[in-house]
């Protein structure tokens, strides 16, 4: 028990301030401004180390995140010491901002400022730094630090990587996400969807398949729905022996507006498969609709290919499509 | 006078077998003999009642509704339930059609759409 208690690790999260367009010293920044997008929302970005076991497990026990800003960087520092072992325990303060918390012996320093928001994607500069001086780490060719980074909400990505020597693990991650912080009026707003899927066949008929749902706002809510099932001649099949398999099924997100309207993010799969071949595509659609407004979202013609199946005359007289309706429910 | 005892006493009008022991107990009582008295009487009164009286009460009543009435009734519950069976169809052939849409949009094809799912 001592043991695995001397081999905690320790990680301080130290908010701080960065000087404009610069890695460098580490300064207190008090005036900088978080950025707000039309609706309301503030943007953060979220940082945490991530350990990789080598069983190929993975743990992240400690995150945060700091504001972004448009006019200046923000910085945030993850420091802690690293034992013998990658078991963790992580404990975390805040030291302030005023950078003078004594240097740590490990500590990822990461800097950002907001470039752009697109309403979907973030453009992000960063700087990242990492002083070790504990000597348990090796750093990893594997990841090259970035200094612009392009991020959508929940998408996290890998901005450094060491190899850990001698301990119990085989790297650590450090990984950043973007996250979006509702108004206070819809942060916890709760949506419902009424997902439909409508496919007409070659030969008129209609297969309409319907998926009912609900979410918090913000939060992704998978749906799918059962495969449609052909024959290779392309007549439908709805006895369950098809020989092609067509499985729509996707993620929506939605979120609640202080306005009353709701934005939702539409993704969607199409998987054409046929015994143990298949081919897909997909996409994602981005609206903005009235509480209950029910929209269709068309899939585009299937361009895809399966040896031995001609896919495009199969599937040249077939309109699939997704048709939503979203209630805010609370 | 207990429970059992009125059980015992309408059990032995009813010419079901009692405990012969028991109903002597009872019967050493003046409770329980005035209560045999009144059983007595009330199986009395029961049988001095015409038979069929019930039937001929209800054949007066039917002969003073119209047979008009009695359609008019069955007409309106068979109209009712086939209301409520039509409306019941309505409502499930209703949720099995997905609802009109506001608006219909495309996923566009190598921006939103993509062999490979676009993000």
């Amino acid at each position: 028990v001592l043991k695995t208690f001397l081999r905690r690790v320790t990680l301080t999260v130290l908010a701080l301030g960065w000087p404009s367009n610069a890695p460098g010293p580490i300064h207190a920044q008090q005036n900088a401004v978080d950025f707000t997008t039309p609706t309301g929302q503030t943007l953060a970005l979220q940082a945490r180390p991530v350990l990789v076991y080598a069983n190929g497990g993975a743990a992240a026990y400690v995150s945060a995140a700091v504001s972004l800003s448009k006019t200046q960087f923000r910085s945030l520092r993850l420091s802690g010491q690293l034992a013998d072992t990658c078991q963790m325990s992580s404990e975390v303060s805040e030291y302030g901002r005023d950078g003078s918390a004594p240097a740590p012996p490990f500590a990822w320093t990461i800097a950002s400022r907001l470039v752009s928001w697109s309403g979907t994607e973030a453009t992000l500069d960063v700087r990242i730094e990492r002083k070790d001086r504990t000597g348990a780490f090796r750093a990893s060719a594997n990841v090259e630090t970035p200094r612009r980074l392009r991020l959508r909400e929940g998408e996290h990505r890998v901005v450094d990587m060491m190899g850990v020597t001698g301990r119990d693990c085989d790297a650590v991650q450090f990984d950043v996400a973007l996250l979006i912080n509702d108004p206070a009026a819809v942060r916890h707003a709760a949506l419902s969807y009424d997902i439909w899927l409508v496919h007409r066949d070659a030969d008129g008929s209609d297969r309409n398949v319907r998926f009912r749902t609900s979410g918090l706002s913000g939060g992704e809510v998978p749906f799918a729905f059962p495969p449609l099932e052909h024959r290779t001649d392309g007549t439908a099949v709805r006895s369950g022996r098809g020989d092609l398999h067509t499985t729509i099924d996707g993620i929506i997100r939605g979120r609640a507006r202080p306005d009353g309207r709701l934005e939702l993010t539409v993704a969607a799969s199409r998987l054409v498969s046929s015994g143990p071949l298949g081919t897909g595509d997909g996409g994602t659609k981005r609206l903005t609709v009235a509480d209950g407004e029910t929209v269709e979202l068309q899939l585009p013609p299937f361009s895809g290919s399966l040896p031995g199946v001609d896919l495009a005359q199969f599937l040249a007289s077939q309109t699939t499509a997704v048709r939503v309706t979203a209630r805010r429910v609370r | 006078m207990t429970e059992d005892s009125c059980l015992l006493l309408s059990a032995l009008i009813d010419r079901e077998p009692v405990d012969a022991d028991r109903l002597g107990e009872v019967l050493e009582t003046p409770a329980g003999r005035a209560l045999l008295v009144d059983f007595v009487r009330l199986r009395v009164l029961v049988r001095e009642e015409p038979p069929g009286a019930a039937v001929a009460w209800a054949r007066v009543r039917a002969e003073h509704v119209p047979h008009r009435i009695v359609l008019r009734t069955a007409a309106a519950v068979v109209v009712f339930a086939v209301g409520l069976a039509g409306g019941a169809w309505w409502k499930n052939s209703q949720e099995a059609q997905p609802p009109a849409p506001h608006r219909v949009v495309q996923f566009e094809p190598g921006v939103e759409w993509g062999s490979t799912p676009q993000e």
